[in-house]
């Protein structure tokens, strides 16, 4: 007999944990992912796809020093392999917004959810392993970093949910 | 014969029809957009759908190359944002959002539109159709036992702790009378304060890598609905048909 308990963790399903590197440890989280992605083909459990499809373009875009016109720095490779692992492991089913994607000129990229202006929170990558986070919720601020390994850290995730419809 | 019981809360969260087919090689992606004309009244919003492309270059040291995205397709969304067209180099998709329409409805749909697909590609073969239900088993807190809920409940070795907060299972299994095939995936990722959102995934398929008549197509699409129901009954239990009743 199963039952349900509640995680403060969002352990993503599409997280499949990638320390190690024998042939069928790789063999497996080859197959594994192509059984996500197959889930992810539909309308309703794919909606992250789009943006993933922006960041790729973001990326290509702003891949090079000066993208700004200014003195931007070049996104960094870790820092779109980053994004991308943090919105493959955003819930398949979810009221939250999708995000827009943002670079910055320090390398960078940037999530920003937001509901109106008075409902917006901010997350930042840079590619090691840290989230640096903003957010306002009307008259409530709030701010700081997370360690992002395997699972969306559940601070951020309940900073999100406030933002969810 | 339909001897499954009417749902009146169907927990349908998206119904989909998909046909796969091989073009002719010389068809240019753009042509398949000529589609736009005849359905912009009721699918107004376009969308280019693309794929990254990677490419290998053997001469160089960095031996792969990334390419970017190529538009490999198209997405057309009608005006309330519950139906979905995809048209792609590779077939055809119908995607129906909640709230469900009927059966009829969306086959119909479906028709009409394969056949402006078909009219403008010409496709060489139709090599795979599907029929896939998304449903979305919400189910109130607290859980005492999965088994009250789902036939084939995620199962913990007797003598471990049999809380689980998150699971993914798929099997594939194979209807031989109707030469059709099946995948059924049930996961749940995350549990909310008051409910258990379990996906119960079921896509019904059958492939010809060598083709199919474009007849015996559709007739598979109607054997593969009642396929596709025949797995929904039999992967929830009483308890859970009577709420969805």
């Amino acid at each position: 007999m199963s039952t349900a308990i509640p995680s403060t963790e969002c352990n993503s399903i599409s997280s499949f944990p990638s320390i190690g590197f024998g042939t069928d440890l790789l063999g497996l989280k080859k197959y594994y992912d192509r059984v996500v992605s197959d889930l992810k083909k539909a309308e309703t459990l794919g909606q992250v796809d789009t943006v993933l499809q922006e960041l790729h373009e973001v990326y290509l875009e702003c891949s090079e020093e000066g993208w700004d016109g200014y003195d931007a720095q070049s996104i960094s490779e870790a820092a779109y392999v980053e994004v991308r692992k943090f919105i493959e492991y955003l819930p398949l089913i979810s009221s939250i917004p999708v995000p827009e994607i943002i670079p910055e000129p320090g390398g960078e990229i940037g999530l920003e959810w937001s509901r109106g202006t008075r409902q917006v929170f901010i997350a930042s990558f840079a590619g090691n392993n840290e989230i640096i986070y903003a957010g306002l919720f009307g008259t409530n601020k709030t701010h700081g970093t997370e360690y992002f390994g395997d699972s969306i850290p559940s601070k951020i995730m309940d900073n999100l949910k406030i933002l969810s419809f | 014969m339909n001897a499954h019981p009417t749902l009146n809360n169907a927990p349908i969260a998206e119904a989909l029809i998909d046909i796969r087919v091989k073009l002719p090689a010389t068809l240019k992606v753009e042509i398949i957009d000529t589609i736009y004309d005849a359905i912009k009244d009721k699918y107004p919003d376009k969308q280019e759908q693309k794929i990254s492309e990677l490419k290998l270059d053997l001469r160089s040291e960095d031996t792969v190359n990334s390419s970017g995205a190529i538009v490999n397709g198209y997405r057309y969304i009608s005006s309330d944002k519950k139906q979905i067209v995809q048209t792609r180099l590779d077939g055809f998709t119908l995607s129906r959002l909640h709230p469900y329409v009927k059966w009829d409805e969306m086959r119909d749909e479906a028709f009409r539109l394969w056949e402006l697909y078909k009219d403008i590609t010409s496709p060489d073969s139709i090599i795979r159709v599907a029929v896939r239900y998304i449903n979305i088993l919400n189910i109130q807190l607290p859980i005492k036992d999965f088994g009250d809920y789902l036939s084939a409940p995620p199962i913990v070795p007797d003598g471990l702790p049999q809380g689980i907060s998150s699971f993914l299972n798929r099997i594939v299994i194979s209807e031989p009378s109707i030469g059709a095939s099946a995948i059924i995936t049930q996961a749940l990722e995350q549990i909310a304060l008051d409910a258990a959102p379990i996906i119960l995934d079921i896509d019904a398929f059958k492939l010809k890598p060598n083709g199919m008549e474009e007849k015996d197509a559709w007739e598979a699409i109607d054997q593969l609905r009642h396929f596709k129901n025949r797995i929904f009954f039999n992967s929830i239990t009483d308890r859970l048909k009577e709420e969805y009743k």
